[in-house]
């Protein structure tokens, strides 16, 4: 929790009203939620379970305990993400928004010269072109076949590894020379991953090559887009440093910093958009 | 809802529709309640196939297999009822892709269609027709699936397909003409045992398509002032409807004339233009009806629809009707080149002032998949935002991200 002020662009912190809106990005791995009113943010996060709903209805829960508000206090609710077709909100006020259009309003509040998003998630990643006046998205490209490129793939290596995911990405970092990991098709490089431990690889090696393994598939999807500063990393990966590091790397371009945990820019943009998409992106569009 | 502590979840019952049918349905009975008319155009989809092969089974008439959009005039001029195999898979169930898989063995990344075509007429070798007419020698796919299906006793013409290259004309463009002529011929030989094409009933015939196409381009051209009023599944069965009629010609000329008396009584529909998104579609019209709903459901409009059959193009009723069949198919969008298609996707764009363009094909479809990038490559670089959906025959629901890269499509459109 904190001030918007704090967090959004300053440029952008007036366009945010002071009513309470709520963004619900529910993730295939984790559900995050943003609630925003007075000028305070509140985030919550949860594993998502086998239904939507009771994740939603949970997250919501807490963000009332943390923030002391109540749903009466709420003009507005946005469901984004992978679980967003199923949410229902009652009597209050709500739209379904895809979590493609949310991250490129959470970023581009958070930094309006935002102009290209790296989104990695559990189970999909997406590079997106924003259009720096408005936050609107120009263009996108996704992911959809298989596990590869996305969280999911991230946490069968570190299985295969056995050590947990917040520590892959801090091994990646220690590498001396990564590992060549050819194989994007979980199946396939899991064999590959075996085949590294059994020739004496180092786990540092083997991480580092995984990460820049999934970089280089993010790499191939932001040319598609072309690549236009600056750029940010979001999404349920957001927070693994090795990944960051690996992106940076390959695309040869720094990731602008965010003063918000990246993993809630798509709850925020939610609940951005809560106040109402026109008026959103009218404001957003005016600076 | 939030506040209520230990709330005990039930999961709905409805989880919402799964199969082709289910759609059909929906769009019919809930979406389209207000229109006879596409009321009766779904049923005439829903019962298309069977009713044939009622007809064959109880009234001895003759009905085939059939694919090329062109070839449907010769087959009802031949007294053959026509039917398209691609709507056979389109409403396939769940047996059909695994019997291609494990009875034929056709591999995992094999075009869906195909399979799901496959895994039908398979179920069907027994129904008593046997015949089947197809020019599939682009598609490598659907010619081992005839192989396979020969042994499972069909008989079938793979015709020679014609193309036409880009500055083919003069005396290229005649010898190319002479040859599919010929084609046709043998085509028709092979149906009805006749060296020569009953050209009284092919004219029939073709001012049939041509009345047929008439009326489709007057419903599309009056879905642009009513965009929201035939909504795009209702869109797309109308649109294979002219290729086969469903089975039924008059009864589907019936409901074009009452979906155009529908569209003129229909008031100001100016709300509807105001907040409307103009889409293109190109490509094949797929399985996964949830697509269209979530086109819908985001104040999307498939108002204009672009395939291989085009419903602008008539057939010349001044020469004779077997050079005008051949002739028509040569000169179409679909005679190989893929510029011709570019170019009928740029006219559409232009004619509805289209804000994006879908191009939705199967997984595992080599054949027009290089020809989606550049076109989304070409309509990118006009500004005209694009996106390329592969889908697949299987039954269900589409995924989740088919379903997120559509919504956020509209969503960067509106």
């Amino acid at each position: 929790m904190g001030l918007l002020k704090d967090i959004i662009d300053p440029e952008l912190t007036e366009r945010i009203g002071n009513d309470g809106f709520i963004g619900l990005d529910i993730g295939s791995t984790t559900g995050k939620a943003v609630l925003i009113s007075g000028g305070e943010y509140f985030t919550e996060i949860t594993p998502t379970g086998v239904y939507a709903q009771p994740t939603a209805d949970k997250l919501m829960e807490k963000l009332f305990k943390k923030s002391g508000r109540r749903l009466s206090d709420i003009r507005a609710v946005t469901g984004t993400g992978y679980g967003r077709v199923s949410l229902d909100f009652g009597r209050t006020p709500s739209r379904i928004i895809t979590e493609i259009s949310c991250h490129a309003i959470g970023c581009h509040y958070l930094n309006r010269n935002t102009q290209t998003i790296v989104d990695i998630g559990g189970q999909d990643s997406k590079a997106i072109k924003v259009d720096a006046r408005n936050g609107k998205v120009i263009d996108f490209v996704m992911n959809d076949k298989c596990a590869a490129g996305t969280g999911r793939f991230l946490e069968k290596a570190a299985y295969l590894m056995d050590i947990s995911m917040q520590d892959l990405g801090k091994e990646a970092l220690k590498a001396e020379k990564p590992a060549d990991i050819s194989s994007q098709c979980v199946v396939f490089a899991e064999s590959e991953l075996i085949s590294l431990r059994a020739k004496g690889e180092s786990r540092a090696n083997i991480a580092a090559g995984i990460h820049i393994a999934t970089a280089r598939r993010i790499k191939n999807q932001i040319n598609r887009l072309g690549l236009s500063p600056e750029l940010v990393f979001s999404g349920g990966v957001s927070n693994n440093h090795g990944m960051r590091a690996a992106i940076e790397d390959v695309l040869g371009i720094k990731t602008t910093a965010l003063r918000l945990d990246a993993i809630f820019a798509g709850a925020l943009g939610a609940a951005i958009l809560a106040q109402g998409n026109e008026a959103a992106l009218a404001n957003a569009s005016a600076g | 809802m939030a506040e209520t502590k230990e709330k005990k979840y039930i999961p709905p019952v409805d989880f919402g529709r799964q199969t082709q049918i289910e759609h059909i349905e929906y769009s019919r009975d809930v979406v389209h309640r207000y229109s006879p008319s596409i009321r009766r155009l779904f049923n005439l989809g829903l019962t298309y196939v069977e009713d044939v092969e009622k007809q064959v089974r109880d009234e001895g008439k003759r009905a085939l297999w059939c694919g090329p959009p062109w070839a449907m005039p010769l087959v009802y001029a031949a007294d053959y009822l026509p039917l398209e195999y691609g709507e056979l898979a389109r409403l396939s169930d769940v047996d059909a892709i695994s019997i291609a898989e494990n009875h034929f063995q056709m591999p995992a990344e094999v075009c869906s269609m195909v399979k799901a075509t496959v895994g039908e007429l398979y179920k069907r070798r027994n129904s008593g027709i046997d015949k089947i007419f197809s020019m599939g020698n682009t598609c490598e796919p659907f010619n081992q699936a005839w192989e396979v299906l020969k042994d499972e006793g069909y008989d079938i013409y793979n015709g020679e397909i014609v193309f036409r290259a880009p500055g083919v004309d003069g005396e290229r463009y005649e010898k190319i003409l002479r040859f599919f002529l010929k084609e046709i011929e043998s085509f028709y030989c092979w149906m009805t045992g006749a060296r020569d094409v009953n050209k009284e009933k092919l004219f029939i015939e073709l001012q049939r398509r041509n009345r047929i196409m008439t009326k489709i381009k007057t419903i599309m051209e009056l879905r642009v002032p009513h965009p929201f009023y035939v909504r795009s599944l209702a869109v797309m069965y109308l649109l294979n409807g002219l290729n086969n009629y469903l089975g039924k010609p008059d009864e589907f000329e019936d409901v074009l004339d009452g979906l155009i008396d529908e569209l003129l009584a229909r008031g100001d529909s100016s709300e509807d233009r105001d907040r409307v998104i103009p889409l293109v579609w190109s490509g094949g019209s797929g399985q996964e009806f949830g697509v269209y709903e979530a086109v819908d459901e985001a104040n999307g409009a498939l108002l204009g629809f672009v395939a291989i059959a085009p419903y602008d193009k008539l057939f010349n009723l001044e020469i004779d009707p077997v050079e005008s069949l051949a002739r028509w198919q040569l000169d179409s969008r679909g005679a190989g080149a893929s510029v011709y298609m570019r170019r009928a996707l740029e006219e559409k764009i232009d004619e509805i002032g289209a804000k994006g363009l879908i191009q939705y094909g199967f997984i595992g479809c080599s054949q027009h998949g290089v020809a989606r990038e550049m076109f989304r490559d070409y309509f990118h670089q006009k500004g005209i935002p694009s996106i390329n959906i592969e889908g697949t025959f299987q039954v269900g629901p589409p995924s989740g991200q088919v379903l997120t890269r559509i919504n956020a499509f509209i969503e960067m459109l509106a």
